[in-house]
């Protein structure tokens, strides 16, 4: 006569589990368990932040080349502050500009990442 | 071992604060359940120690994550976790189907054999609920699906083991 089925596949697996002896996996994991870095969590973060001021910085050097209609406040503001220079290096603040918004995000999105590994 | 007869919540506790002596104990305690577990899913013991051992090693690194309740269940969740992972970075897909070490192999062979034939979602259904003992909910949660559709998957997995497994008693 066959076992009854549903209380043979609990004792199975049961008995596969308890036929899995330790043989120094235990051992293994713990040596890998090593206490966190108290610097990894701010050299992360440190490194995101300092790639999202740079993205920041970036974007009002990229605000200073927009038409003054378009954003009258900034527009203002950089006037007064940085406008003149940017002015002669149009181009490449611009190129600088994407380029930090890219690494700015990146920082972030890789920061987040690692950090939730 | 010292430790021995310390409550699994104390433990817990003091291995998620990041004692790991205690997390140790913990690994000890659950070792064989994790790889079970792993294993089944892997379809491999050696994929599945793999995935075992990196489910423990993510849960000590997540540990300020830890929000109460049973660490064997959210390890097991983690691990499952890291059998997809691991699933999308392999490359060939081996399968050995070996059920590992120790005695009553035939009869390990046998329920490998017909956990093997289940679909991907029963399977993994089947291992979280049946084998490892998590709730419909808590599996539902490890693989992101339906509640309903886990339940059915575990329902229709069960079925389709004991038939192959009947078949086996009697041939």
């Amino acid at each position: 006569m066959p076992p009854e089925p549903e209380d043979d596949l609990e004792r199975m697996f049961a008995a596969e589990e308890a036929a899995i002896a330790d043989e120094g996996f235990t051992q293994r994991v713990v040596q890998q368990a090593r206490p966190a870095s108290p610097w990894r969590r701010a050299t992360i973060y440190g490194a995101g932040f300092a790639g999202f001021g740079f993205a920041v910085g970036g974007i009002v050097d990229m605000a200073s080349k927009l038409p003054a209609d378009w954003l009258p406040d900034l527009s203002g503001v950089m006037e007064t502050a940085r406008v003149g220079e940017a002015v002669q290096n149009a181009s490449d603040a611009t190129q600088i500009a994407i380029v930090a918004v890219i690494a700015g995000i990146s920082f972030l999105i890789a920061a987040i990442a690692v950090q939730s590994r | 071992m010292p430790g021995d007869d310390i409550s699994e919540t104390d433990l817990t506790k003091a291995a998620m604060a990041g004692d790991r002596e205690a997390f140790g104990q913990l690994v000890a305690r659950h070792q064989a359940s994790i790889r079970a577990l792993s294993r089944r899913l892997a379809r491999s013991a050696a994929d599945g120690d793999d995935i075992a051992q990196a489910a423990f090693l993510s849960a000590w690194r997540r540990r300020s994550t830890w929000r109460g309740g049973s660490f064997r269940n959210w390890v097991c969740t983690i691990a499952f976790r890291e059998f997809l992972n691991a699933r999308r970075g392999a490359t060939g897909g081996e399968v050995d189907d070996l059920p590992g070490e120790g005695g009553q192999g035939g009869e390990r062979l046998d329920l490998m054999r017909a956990m093997g034939a289940l679909d991907e979602n029963e399977r993994s259904a089947v291992t979280l609920c049946l084998g490892a003992g998590l709730s419909h909910t808590e599996a539902a949660l490890a693989m992101e699906a339906p509640l309903g559709s886990v339940k059915s998957w575990v329902l229709r997995g069960r079925a389709k083991l004991q038939k192959a497994l009947a078949a086996y008693v009697r041939a």
